[in-house]
């Protein structure tokens, strides 16, 4: 398999090196930027420029890209497969910049990576394909080599392995293995459940053994989540109503209790938008509409993962724009705007997509629309397209200058990027 | 100035030194003198080869080692393929329902015996240190080095990056610890070291016990309970692989839980303690009453019963027919076969054939009556699998097996192996259905729940017979044995199922 990294910071500093020794059949690797002939030598990875590395045959080639800055290039390039290796927001960056294009980035990959374990479950919530590049396991699950040297794997690194090998060959489907998510999943939960042995009083490792359980689909979440709750509430900290409580809502919808979940989330309901979303999970309830309220309750849980592969099969008008406030949330924007499409065909009005679910929420994502509209036209290079999306978005909310500044502002950190991978002293 | 003789002779630091040079270079011999037996189960495909590799690099030259399949699935023919010029590697290839690690264990003649799982990765020097202690103290009969997979005293967690790291420590620790070792209480790691006179003592592996820690425990605890100690060397560490989906709980959660069940009670072990971390081992074992040792070898009793048919196309004379029936019975390699001879014997009275209490020779007088004979066989004696062999054909030993294990694997009811020589991919055509076919009664076995169909006599052909199978029998084919003198292949190809037969 052929690699082109596209890094967020020159080669000395490029954090992922040990994940580029365990690259499964590893075979052209092209670093884009700058690299001394020692470095190359030593790594057995050569450097292009982007304009060189532009002219590879981009089909062969597993983007590996760990700046979101780097987007617009990547898409231009056109590689068989991206990887996107998530990062926390650098100093000195914009953080709503970075978390955007982040956001954008992971919704274009194939894979999403990170060594961060907050992004990692915050992709979780947002995706399927997503991987975690850290862990304390010290056992070794594997060993790839390459010429002379045996590599030992750690339990990620296994499973990182196997994801990339997954892309080119899909798993046997007559005798399938366990899913590699899942074997990292369970690894995670493990750990966490053999902390919270080890730590009975510490809250976060109970919440954690808790998510991880709960993206299992494992039984024992509920009762993690209440052993932290307790411990904080016991801890002072007051504050857990919404970020501990509402997760029993969750879990509740994940195992059917559907009645004691809309409950649970009653509890947390504070805002009027809150409030009106409870009034319309009752009024689901009551008219049986059962799957909505399970989709309708993960999302409020940041779940959107597990409320779109619930809607993804239905038909009706509400389920359908249920879906598109998840693509939404987790910057599918594509799938966004051909749902939308989808949805005006359906509705005359398309006001009456906002009557029926009785909060804004519906509002906000139509009136972002020429914003996501301009956004993917920049990603694709269409910069006069993109400019005429943003005005026409300005046209509803005046919000031109600042769309026009985000705009700048994406300009300069990508040629910032460029000058600190490619302009190197070599 | 001139030399002090006396001031050299008492520094041991130069004899370590030089002890130490001799065997990082790999001149010492390894202080065994009929070598050393290595015994690999092989169940990892991916890391089979790396593990035989390193064993056959780091272990010297005095080492045999003899890879046993583990699971049906493994697949021996890419190991065949590329240590074909290993002289001192050999495989036994799987069976159902037979332990083949009492059988190799068995074939060992070295006075040192190392069991050890295809996810070991050994380093230079590995062996040496875990054959001392038996010499150290003759009453030491099983030694392991540390690893992440031992559960008592020997475990060692380690994180290495690559192999580099991996050696550093481990001659680290050699040139540290050499000769360090200490007694423990029980081993259940993945490498162990035997030596031939305690296996012999303490017999086979209780293969009844399932999962491989509480087997290895299980030997351990019996060749205690025989006055053997136990060793862990300290200064030997082995790096061992764990499989990504192995804690996976709920696959063979309930053969697990069974598993150790089956341990507890025999060694009277409380249920309970299975759930306390590392393996349970009985408080005093010495009060316990002594298990009986497993027998070594192959467990016929567990393969399933195959009737063989042998038939003589010839009037062969009384005592070559004795000798072709005790040189067919002979050759093969299957543990569990009922043998049953059909004579036509117009002249000849009936010879004392040496049988077995189970085989049975019928000698009938005419044509008519010995294919009569030979058609009703699976109906006169039960078993799972009946296998037709002439008396004028020659086999290879695994003949049997080999068609016995296509047969148990397949849907079809009977299997036809292909002429010696041919390989699958020549295999006949699918015929259609209903197609008047015969098959070759020499090559071919049967389940042993089915009426096969009539036999009757091949054309232009003295007394060679041929199978008419009923139309609805599905009929499968194997490639064929090795040409006679050819390499002999580790593993038979799956059988290709086909309903009907073939065209003569």
């Amino acid at each position: 398999m052929n690699y082109i990294i596209f890094s967020g910071v020159p080669w000395d500093e490029y954090g992922y090196k040990r994940m580029l020794e365990v690259l499964p059949e590893r075979e052209d690797i092209v670093f884009t930027g700058t690299m001394t002939s020692l470095q190359q030598e030593d790594s057995g990875i050569r450097a292009l420029s982007l304009a060189e590395a532009c002219t590879l045959p981009a089909k062969e080639y597993t983007a590996l890209v760990s700046s979101p800055y780097w987007l617009q290039d990547v898409l231009a390039f056109g590689p068989a497969f991206i990887i996107a290796l998530l990062e926390r927001c650098p100093e000195g960056e914009d953080v709503n910049l970075w978390d955007k294009y982040s956001g954008l980035l992971a919704a274009k990959a194939d894979l999403v990576g990170t060594a961060s374990e907050r992004l990692f479950l915050e992709q979780l919530l947002s995706r399927s394909g997503v991987v975690y590049l850290s862990g304390d396991d010290p056992l070794s699950y594997g060993m790839i080599r390459r010429g002379e040297r045996l590599y030992f794997l750690a339990d990620f690194e296994a499973v990182w392995k196997k994801a990339l090998e997954e892309l080119w060959l899909p798993p046997d489907t007559d005798c399938p293995d366990e899913p590699w998510a899942e074997i990292q999943l369970r690894h995670r939960a493990d750990y966490y459940l053999s902390m919270c042995g080890k730590l009975p009083q510490q809250p976060t490792v109970h919440y954690l053994a808790a998510s991880y359980l709960y993206l299992l689909g494992d039984g024992r979440a509920a009762e993690l989540l209440t052993k932290s709750f307790e411990l904080m509430l016991l801890h002072d900290y007051t504050d857990c109503l919404h970020s501990h409580y509402r997760f029993f809502s969750a879990i509740g919808a994940k195992r059917g209790n559907l009645e004691l979940a809309v409950r649970q989330y009653e509890i947390t309901a504070f805002t009027a938008e809150e409030k009106a979303l409870s009034a319309q999970l009752q009024r689901w309830l009551g008219s049986g509409a059962r799957e909505l309220v399970q989709a309708e309750l993960y999302r409020v849980n940041e779940d959107s993962a597990a409320a779109i592969r619930l809607l993804a099969g239905m038909e009706s008008l509400e389920a359908k724009s249920l879906l598109l406030l998840n693509y939404m949330d987790t910057f599918q924007w594509e799938k966004a705007l051909r749902l939308q499409q989808e949805l005006d065909s359906m509705t005359a009005e398309p006001s009456s997509l906002m009557l029926f679910q009785g909060s804004g929420a519906i509002a906000s994502v139509l009136l972002q629309t020429p914003v996501v509209e301009g956004t993917l036209q920049l990603l694709c290079g269409k910069r006069h397209a993109a400019i005429r999306s943003f005005l026409r978005a300005a046209g509803a909310d005046q919000g031109a200058r600042a769309l026009f500044a985000e705009m700048a502002d994406l300009e300069e950190a990508v040629g910032r990027l460029r000058g600190r991978t490619a302009d190197e002293d070599v | 100035m001139p030399y002090d003789a006396e001031a050299d002779a008492v520094s041991p630091e130069r004899l370590a030194g030089r002890y130490s040079y001799l065997e990082r270079e790999g001149l010492l011999p390894l202080p065994a003198k009929d070598g050393v037996t290595i015994v690999v189960e092989l169940t990892h495909r991916e890391w089979a080869e790396e593990c035989l590799s390193r064993l056959l690099v780091h272990s010297g030259p005095a080492v045999r080692l003899i890879g046993v399949a583990m699971r049906e699935d493994f697949q021996l023919q890419p190991l065949l393929e590329r240590f074909s010029a290993e002289a001192e590697l050999s495989f036994l290839p799987y069976e159902r329902g037979n332990y083949r690690i009492n059988e190799a264990l068995a074939d060992a003649r070295t006075s040192f015996i190392v069991l050890l799982e295809d996810r070991v990765l050994v380093t230079a020097g590995w062996l040496n240190e875990l054959l001392w202690p038996a010499i150290d103290d003759p009453a030491t009969g099983a030694m392991a080095p540390r690893s992440a997979a031992e559960e008592q005293e020997g475990r060692e967690v380690l994180r290495f990056g690559n192999d580099l790291e991996l050696s550093a420590y481990v001659n680290h620790q050699l040139s540290r610890r050499r000769g360090e070792w200490r007694e423990a209480g029980v081993l259940s790691g993945p490498c162990l070291v035997v030596t031939r006179e305690m296996l012999q003592r303490t017999g086979g592996l209780d293969f009844s016990l399932r999962e491989r820690r509480f087997i290895i425990a299980d030997w351990c605890l019996r060749a205690r309970q025989l006055g053997t100690r136990l060793a862990i060397s300290a200064a030997s560490y082995v790096h061992v692989l764990q499989p990504l989906a192995a804690r996976a709980p709920h696959k063979n959660s309930e053969a697990q839980a069974a598993a150790g069940l089956a341990y507890c009670a025999k060694w009277r072990i409380p249920d309970e303690r299975l759930r306390e971390h590392g393996l349970p081992v009985p408080e005093n074992l010495s009060a316990l009453e002594r298990q009986p040792a497993i027998p070594l070898g192959k467990t016929p009793a567990a393969l399933p019963l195959v009737t063989a048919v042998v038939y003589f196309e010839e009037k062969w004379p009384a005592e070559a027919s004795i000798q072709r029936q005790l040189l067919l019975q002979g050759q093969q390699s299957y543990g569990n076969i009922r043998w049953i001879s059909v004579r036509d014997s117009w002249t000849d009275t009936t010879p004392d054939f040496p049988v077995h209490e189970r085989d049975t020779v019928i000698t009938v007088q005419g044509e008519k009556p010995w294919l009569h004979a030979l058609e009703n066989i699976s109906g006169m004696y039960q078993s799972e699998v009946t296998v037709y062999m002439s008396a004028s054909v020659s086999y290879d030993s695994e003949y049997v097996a080999r068609i016995v294990k296509a047969l148990l694997h397949s849907p079809a009811a009977l299997i036809v192996s292909a002429a010696p020589g041919l390989a699958e991919s020549e295999l006949p055509d699918n015929p259609e259905r209903g197609t008047a076919v015969v098959l070759p009664l020499e090559r071919t076995a049967h389940r042993g729940d089915i009426l096969p169909g009539r036999i009757v006599k091949r054309e232009s052909s003295r007394r060679s017979l041929l199978l008419c199978p009923g139309p609805e029998l599905a009929v499968g084919y194997i490639a064929g044995g090795p040409v006679p003198g050819a390499a002999v292949p580790g593993s038979t190809d799956r059988p290709s199922e086909r309903k009907g037969g073939t065209q003569p």
